[in-house]
C-alpha cells in the first residue's frame, strides 16, 4: 500500500482527502496467543474511534464501509492485518489521532495527506512523527497515463483495482441520469476493498466528469 | 482469465472492469488478450457474467506471478513468502517507529514498477535493478520481488518471469542519505530505458519534530516531492529510536 504516498490531485482537492493504515507489528504482536488476542483487541478499539470521528470509508480484506458493508460485519474477521481508513475533513481526522495518542495503544499509525497539514495537526496533538514516505511523483513513460481526472481516482485505491474504463462507464451513467455520482462512488468503492478509497472525494471529480 | 467463445453472448459486462484494458469487444464477443491480462481477478469478482462464460482458468509457474503480484487477495504459497504474505506490498514505513527498518542517516528507495495503472513486464523492472546494481545499493530482502530474483549481484531475475507482466512490482532498496546525489541520475536514466512508468517514494527518519534530513538535498537537486506523503506517527510502543 506504499501507493497511498501518491494519490494524485491538487492542494486544494488534497485538503479533503486524508486516510490512517493502523498496523501491527508481527514480530511483536504475533508472539504468542497473549499478544496476538492484545494486538487484535487494541486495533478493534483504534477502529472504533476512527468509526466515530466520521471516517467516510474503513476497511480490511474482509469488506469496507465505503462499498455499504457493515462496520460490525467487517470486524467480526480476527485478524493482525490492522485497517485502513479514509477521511475527508481533517479535523474528523484529528479527533481520532487525539484519541489514540491519549489511549496510547502502542499500534503503529500511519497518515496519508497533506505534509504541512498532518504536521500542524501532530503539532497541535503533541505527536512527534517518527518516519516519512515521500512522493517523488511518476517517472518513466508518462504519456501512457490515463487523463488526470482518471488518475485523481484510480490513485485512491492502493492496489489499483479501479480501472479508467469503470470510471468512463459510471461517468456515461451518471450523464444519462441512470445513477448519482454518490451511488457511482460507492460503486467504484467496491474493488478496493481495503477501506482507503474517498468515496467523497470520488463522487466530487465523477460529477466534474460528468458535467464536461 | 479466461472467456469461453461458445458461450460469452457478448453483453460486455465484463469489459470495462478491467484493470489494463486487456479485455475488448471483439465482433460480438467479449476477447481476453491475455499477453495483457495480469490476472488480478478484478472483472470475476466486479462483472456478472450472465452465462459464466468468464472463467479463471488454473494457473501454473510462471503464469501464476501474474496473480500473485496483481491480485492482494490471493496468498503467496508459504516457500515463496517474503513479505506481507500477499501482493506486492512491503512494509515499508508502515511499522517502522516499532521495526527500526529503515534509520537514521538511511533512505528507503521505493520504485512501484507499472504504478499508476500502465503495469509492467518483469523485463522492465530488471532493467530498472541493473541499473541500480551499479550503485552497490542494498536491496531489501523481505519483498516479493525476492522469489523472482535469480542473481543478486548482478540484479538478474529468473528467465522464465522476464515476459510475465503484473500491475505493479516494488523494488525497494535502502542506501545512505550521502548516496541520493549519486542514485537519483540513475533512476532517472533507468526511466527513460522502460517501456511503463513508475511512481518513486523515498523514505527517511524525521528528526526532532517534523524536521527531514532530506530537505537540503532537495532544495540542492531542484527536486520539490509531492505536498502529500505518507507519515509514521511515532505512535508505536516500544518505539524504535536509533
Amino acid at each position: 500500500m506504499s501507493h497511498a504516498a501518491h494519490r494524485y490531485g491538487t492542494v486544494e482537492e488534497l485538503r479533503r482527502d486524508y486516510n490512517i493504515l493502523v498496523k501491527p507489528y508481527k514480530a511483536l504482536d504475533d508472539v504468542d496467543e497473549h499478544t496476538r488476542e492484545e494486538a487484535i483487541r487494541k486495533t478493534e478499539a483504534m477502529a472504533k474511534i476512527a468509526y466515530d470521528a466520521g471516517a467516510v470509508n474503513l476497511g480490511r480484506r474482509s469488506g469496507c464501509i465505503g462499498r455499504g458493508d457493515s462496520f460490525d460485519d467487517i470486524m467480526k474477521w480476527k485478524s493482525l492485518q490492522g485497517f485502513f481508513a479514509a477521511f475527508s475533513d481533517k479535523e474528523k481526522l484529528k479527533k481520532a489521532l487525539k484519541e489514540y495518542k491519549e489511549r496510547d495503544y502502542g499500534i503503529s499509525v500511519v497518515a496519508g495527506g497533506l505534509i504541512e497539514e498532518i504536521f500542524a495537526m501532530c503539532g497541535e496533538i503533541g505527536i512527534k512523527p517518527h518516519t516519512i514516505l515521500y512522493s517523488l511523483g511518476v517517472w518513466g513513460k508518462t504519456d501512457l497515463l490515463p487523463s488526470e481526472d482518471h488518475l485523481k481516482i484510480t490513485t485512491l485505491c492502493g492496489h489499483h483495482m479501479i480501472s479508467p474504463a469503470m470510471i468512463d462507464h459510471y461517468v456515461g451513467q451518471i450523464r444519462k441520469g441512470k445513477i448519482t455520482a454518490e451511488a457511482a462512488s460507492r460503486k467504484l468503492a467496491g474493488p478496493c476493498v481495503c477501506g482507503i478509497f474517498n468515496t467523497d472525494r470520488a463522487a466530487s471529480v465523477l460529477t466534474r466528469m460528468a458535467q464536461k | 482469465m479466461i472467456i469461453d467463445q461458445e458461450t460469452c453472448i457478448g453483453c460486455g459486462e465484463c469489459v470495462f472492469t478491467c484493470t489494463v484494458a486487456a479485455i475488448r469487444h471483439g465482433d460480438d464477443k467479449a476477447v481476453i488478450d491475455r499477453g495483457l491480462c495480469v490476472e488480478c481477478g478484478n472483472c470475476l469478482r466486479i462483472a456478472d457474467c450472465p452465462t459464466g462464460a468468464l472463467r479463471q482458468d488454473e494457473l501454473t509457474w510462471p503464469r501464476i506471478v501474474r496473480k500473485y503480484f496483481s491480485d492482494n487477495r490471493q496468498p503467496w504459497p508459504e516457500e515463496l513468502r517474503f513479505s506481507t504474505g500477499y501482493g506486492r506490498g512491503t512494509d515499508e514505513c508502515k511499522t517502522n517507529d516499532r521495526s527500526g527498518r529503515f534509520r537514521r542517516g538511511q533512505v528507503g528507495v521505493m520504485i512501484e514498477v507499472g504504478r499508476p495503472g500502465v503495469s509492467t513486464s518483469f523485463r522492465d523492472v530488471e532493467k530498472i535493478l541493473q541499473a541500480l546494481i551499479k550503485a552497490d545499493i542494498e536491496f531489501e530482502e523481505k519483498t516479493p520481488l525476492t522469489a523472482l530474483i535469480k542473481d543478486k549481484g548482478k540484479g538478474l531475475l529468473r528467465d522464465e518471469i522476464r515476459d510475465e507482466r503484473v500491475l505493479s512490482c516494488i523494488i525497494e532498496a535502502k542506501i545512505g542519505t550521502e548516496d541520493l546525489e549519486k542514485i537519483l541520475p540513475m533512476i532517472r536514466k533507468a526511466a527513460a530505458e522502460i517501456d511503463t512508468v513508475f511512481s518513486l517514494g523515498l523514505v527517511t527518519r524525521l528528526e526532532e519534530g517534523p524536521r527531514s534530513p532530506l530537505d537540503p538535498l532537495f532544495a540542492k537537486l531542484g527536486i520539490e516531492p509531492r505536498p502529500n506523503a505518507k507519515i509514521n506517527l511515532g505512535l508505536g510502543r516500544p518505539i524504535f529510536e536509533p
